[in-house]
């Protein structure tokens, strides 16, 4: 009998035998476009995220559903200010406090869930959980430490960290603290994944370790209390922090940039850690023929604990029909 | 002041329809699916709102009457996330589910995988005598097998039942004994004979297994809708809709009664409205995305049928007849293999992707792509403007499937698209109304959905129909039908009791001890409801059938009781009236009884209004080019929210709102009543 989606993403991070490759894309503005309602509408309403994260999954029918992808939303809970683009893009963040004079322990994330659009996140996760949740896994997204830690902090941390410094170490710590929180709160709500999505690691060179270990232990360490798997999704890696980032410890990786699978495959293997072949963003702009080629590519890889992603989040001007041909491509493998 | 609202939950919608303080507020809101009390708090808040009251505790205060009507039991069906269910049935009969040889019953492997249902020794003879009764140790060890194997409710029903119910109640007696009521680990029970008195185990244990599969999440909503409403000062028993057309409170409901509750309270609001313009016959179109379902109301009558499917499982139940004569906005136009010619359906691009000129990746030409081609929907103001269409998609898609393989132009394939639907849909309305002894050019066609507006003329058209009614309540129709319901009960009684003119006064006795138990039952319930005797009305039915007759029939009794051996001979004359087949047999017997109690409830009421003139200018909001019969107009355009009584709107022209467009062909005109419905000759 075929599996489930949900059995499926369950099957692959124990590393089973699949009836096929599980598909998980970062689908979320991409979501409002779809339903034809602004970004920061979709954003900021439960019933409207929901609903367009639903119509999403029912129209192309992938693995999982991801909750949310929104690397302002815990540094809007921390008083960051957002920029919303008129262009559908995702919310941009403008204003640093830890740069303007507050201090890391002013920070007061005592009632973080129910700060900025934290709540509208939940309550969107909880409705997601209850109508789709027995059949398709839903996953939790969080923005890694130092993606946060960057938007308290602005541009500035990355040398401080790259020099060492205490203050900067404590804000990339109190980022992974709140992580934590709505690491814990997504996986009461009943999340199949913990995704914590982190954009620029590689700038941290080899120290990618060093700086990232701690906060990202305690968060794989709240999910796996609650038995759920964990995900690291890195946007901008080169090949020479495959290592690196796999030292990090979670379930699976999922890693954008140009990669040599099979290294990428060994090695994720090796430490019995899930990974994905992820689909250029860049392809589901472009033109529809581009990309048949490209998945059929990422689908050459069989082994156990791989799946197909996306790089990023796919943007709000993607095209609808490499969308779908990307689904017929996957299903036509399936079917061979 | 007192208020009255009707609720309708839908699969997408949540619809109000609300009266009180002379005025009559329609409310719209998103169904909410993981939580449905919460979108009919919503719906009662965003009725508050229109009336002025801060919150829905102010306007519940004064309501009056609160009905509602719901879609969960079919979707919970649809979607299969009811629970694991167990069946206890007779053993050597029973374990396909009671399917006739060389048949298999639907129900199996959809709501109960066949493994759990468990055969029982018991036997109750075809008089209705128990013969062999069931075994404390075999229904004590089958119940605990189903369990282990995670049955969560369990459905007994055997062979036979409704003759004699006694094994069913032994076997209850049985299991609670050793699961009793008050214990945690009580196993929810059902008994087929509380459910249906249908003879036929097939379709008795199929309501059954439905009932019990639906049970829960329904009884979990409507339960906390009621208790909802209790804690915010409404006074009165929240009442449901059943697809017999009938109210009831949530305690004397059964999950399957609210199963197409919808579309049935939509029939009723027809029928209401039929009598309210005095029209006899009536054929009711509602034309939604994926399907157009037609209703009759014939001789100011609403059509019933017997017999029904529910997912695609049988059951046998009196209720309004609805059916689905096939395509709506979204059915796929597209070209025959073989023959080269057009064809509509039956596939459909449903609500996703929908069809292509709503850019979800649609890649195939629909009805609704016809529409926007022909500038019939206006593709800035489909749903008030919440949806943008594409109409170069629409017309791209268009060119390519259907225009350039016929060498036709695009408006001209889409024409065709359009008048293809019709003439489809147009050969089973008429087959449908012929079919009850009408002819189509003595009915009147009441249209309403989302798409009603764009089909009816010329569905009507190529029906035979001349006249049609539009109504402003059309996007909330079945919320509307649901406040001309009354509180219903049915009751039956099975049997076989012999009549013949020879019977004896102690058989006219039974007949009526049988009947007064009942009445007596009805008047108890409708005295739960807040009703008094002398207020409920009742009607009886007598189900006969003869030793070789092929199927029952259904004889409605003028009064309640029989007075003697006159009474005897009248029925046993109608029998043979109506009979099919099988009067001549000398053995004719009483099968059923049935009667129906109602109480009424207070129903809506409109205003008349007088006539402004038939100038319909202020209405105006400008035109667009549409094209019709080989060419494009400048066509005008109205907001029907603005047209006044005595407005005419002549043809060709569109009378757009939010929820619908209505298109007005040339040669036909478009008139505001006095209750401000359209009517289009």
């Amino acid at each position: 009998m075929a599996q489930t989606s949900k059995e499926l993403v369950k099957g692959l991070f124990e590393h089973k035998d699949l009836t096929q490759i599980p598909f998980i894309p970062w689908v979320c503005s991409f979501a409002a476009k779809l339903e034809q309602v602004p970004v920061q509408t979709m954003l900021s309403d439960a019933g409207t995220l929901s609903r367009a994260l639903i119509n999403a999954h029912k129209l192309f029918g992938y693995d999982a559903i991801v909750n949310i992808f929104d690397p302002g939303l815990e540094a809007e809970a921390c008083g960051c200010k957002l920029d919303w683009p008129d262009t559908g893009a995702l919310p941009e963040v403008v204003s640093h406090p830890l740069s303007e004079g507050a201090a890391v322990y002013d920070l007061d994330t005592s009632d973080f869930e129910n700060q900025g659009r934290i709540p509208v996140v939940l309550e969107a996760t909880k409705r997601l959980n209850i109508i789709k949740g027995k059949e398709v896994a839903i996953a939790g997204v969080i923005t890694g430490p130092l993606t946060l830690a960057r938007h308290l902090k602005g541009e500035a941390l990355i040398d401080d960290l790259n020099q060492g410094n205490d203050e900067a170490e404590d804000i990339i710590e109190a980022a992974g603290s709140i992580g934590l929180k709505l690491c814990r709160s997504y996986c009461e709500i009943g999340m199949d994944l913990i995704v914590v999505a982190e954009e620029t690691p590689g700038r941290l060179g080899t120290r990618i370790s060093q700086v990232l270990a701690s906060p990202l232990r305690s968060i794989w360490n709240v999910a796996g209390f609650y038995n759920v798997n964990t995900l690291l999704l890195s946007k901008g890696c080169s090949e020479e922090y495959i290592e690196p980032i796999l030292d990090l410890q979670a379930d699976g990786i999922a890693l954008s940039g140009n990669m040599d699978y099979s290294r990428l495959k060994d090695a994720a293997l090796e430490r019995n850690c899930c990974f994905a072949g992820s689909i250029p963003l860049s392809v589901l702009l472009d033109e529809a023929s581009l990309v048949e080629d490209t998945v059929k590519e990422c689908l050459v890889i069989k082994d156990k604990g791989f799946f197909l992603s996306t790089d990023w989040e796919i943007p709000y001007e993607t095209n609808v029909n490499n969308m779908h041909e990307v689904m017929r491509v996957i299903r036509d493998n399936r079917g061979s | 002041m007192e208020f009255n609202m009707d609720i309708d939950t839908g699969g997408t919608f949540t619809d109000g329809f609300v009266r009180g303080n002379g005025r009559t507020e329609l409310v719209k809101v998103d169904t909410t699916p993981h939580d449905f009390t919460l979108c009919f708090m919503q719906c009662i808040e965003e009725a508050a709102k229109k009336f002025g009251y801060e919150s829905a505790s102010e306007l519940l205060a004064q309501m009056n009457t609160l009905r509602l009507s719901t879609t969960i039991g079919t979707n919970t069906m649809i979607q299969g996330n009811g629970p694991k269910l167990g069946l206890l049935v007779t053993r050597g009969l029973g374990e396909n589910g009671y399917a006739p040889a060389g048949t298999s019953n639907p129900a199996i492997d959809f709501l109960i995988p066949e493994d759990m249902i468990i055969g029982i020794d018991e036997e109750i003879s075809e008089s209705g005598e128990p013969v062999h009764a069931p075994e404390s140790s075999q229904v004590l060890s089958s119940v605990k097998n189903l369990l282990e194997r995670g049955a969560r409710r369990i459905v007994v029903s055997l062979a036979r039942s409704p003759l004699n119910p006694a094994h069913e109640k032994k076997c209850r007696e049985i299991i609670l004994e050793d699961y009793p009521a008050h214990y945690l680990g009580s196993v929810p029970l059902l008994l087929s004979t509380e459910i249906s008195s249908e003879t036929d185990d097939q379709y008795r244990t199929n309501a059954a297994l439905i009932d019990a599969y639906i049970h829960q999440e329904m009884a979990h909503y409507l339960y906390k809708a009621d208790e909802d409403i209790r804690n915010r000062r409404y006074r009165w028993p929240l009442l449901i809709v059943h697809a017999t057309g009938g109210v009831a409170r949530v305690a004397k409901t059964k999950a399957i009664d609210t199963c197409d509750s919808g579309p049935a309270a939509g029939l009723f609001g027809a029928a209401y409205l039929a009598r309210l313009y005095e029209i006899e016959n009536v054929v009711t179109v509602d034309v939604g995305g994926t399907s157009t379902d037609i209703g009759l109301i014939a001789r100011g009558e609403l059509s019933y049928t017997t017999e029904r499917k529910m997912s695609g499982v049988p059951v046998r139940e009196r209720v309004i007849e609805t059916i689905s004569i096939g395509g709506g906005g979204s059915s796929i136009a597209s070209l025959d293999e073989k023959t080269g010619k057009l064809r509509i359906g039956p596939e459909s691009a449903g609500a996703i992707p929908g069809p292509v000129c709503y850019s979800l990746g649609g890649n195939r030409p629909t009805v609704a792509d016809a529409w926007v081609t022909l500038g019939y929907i206006d593709p800035d103001y489909f749903l008030g403007g919440r949806r943008k269409l594409d109409a170069d998609q629409a017309r791209d898609v268009i060119k390519e499937q259907i225009a350039d393989p016929l060498n036709i132009t695009v408006e001209e394939a889409a024409e065709a698209i359009v008048n293809e639907m019709s003439s489809q849909s147009a050969e089973s309305v008429k087959d449908f109304i012929t079919g009850k002894g009408l002819e189509a050019k003595g009915v009147t066609m009441f249209a309403f959905g989302g798409a009603g507006g764009l089909a009816c003329t010329s569905l009507a058209k190529a029906a035979g129909i001349g006249k049609i009614y539009m109504f402003p309540f059309g996007a909330q129709f079945c919320a509307f039908g649901s406040s001309c319901t009354d509180v219903l009960h049915s009751y039956s009684k099975v049997y076989k009791l012999a009549i013949s003119p020879d019977s004896e006064d102690s058989v006219v006795e039974e007949f009526n001890k049988a009947v007064r138990e009942m009445t007596d039952d009805a008047y108890f319930d409708m005295e739960g409801e807040g009703f008094k005797k002398e207020n409920v009305s009742t009607i009886l039915e007598i189900v006969m059938v003869s030793k070789n007759g092929t199927s029952p029939v259904i004889i409605r009794w003028p009064s309640i009781t029989m007075s003697g051996k006159e009474d005897i001979e009248t029925l046993l004359d109608r029998y043979r009236s109506e009979a099919a087949s099988g009067t001549a047999d000398k053995e004719i017997y009483v099968q059923e009884l049935r009667l129906q109690a109602s109480s009424q409830l207070t129903h809506p009421e409109f205003p008349g209004h007088s006539p402004v003139g038939e100038n319909p200018e202020e209405a105006l909001k400008g035109t667009r080019p549409a094209y019709r019969d080989g060419k494009y107009r400048d066509v005008p355009v109205y907001e029907r929210t603005l047209l006044k009584c005595g407005n005419i709107v002549k043809g060709m022209a569109f009378i757009e709102s939010a929820d619908t467009t209505i298109l007005i062909p040339p040669g036909r005109t478009y008139m505001v009543n006095k209750y401000l419905s359209g009517v289009i000759e």
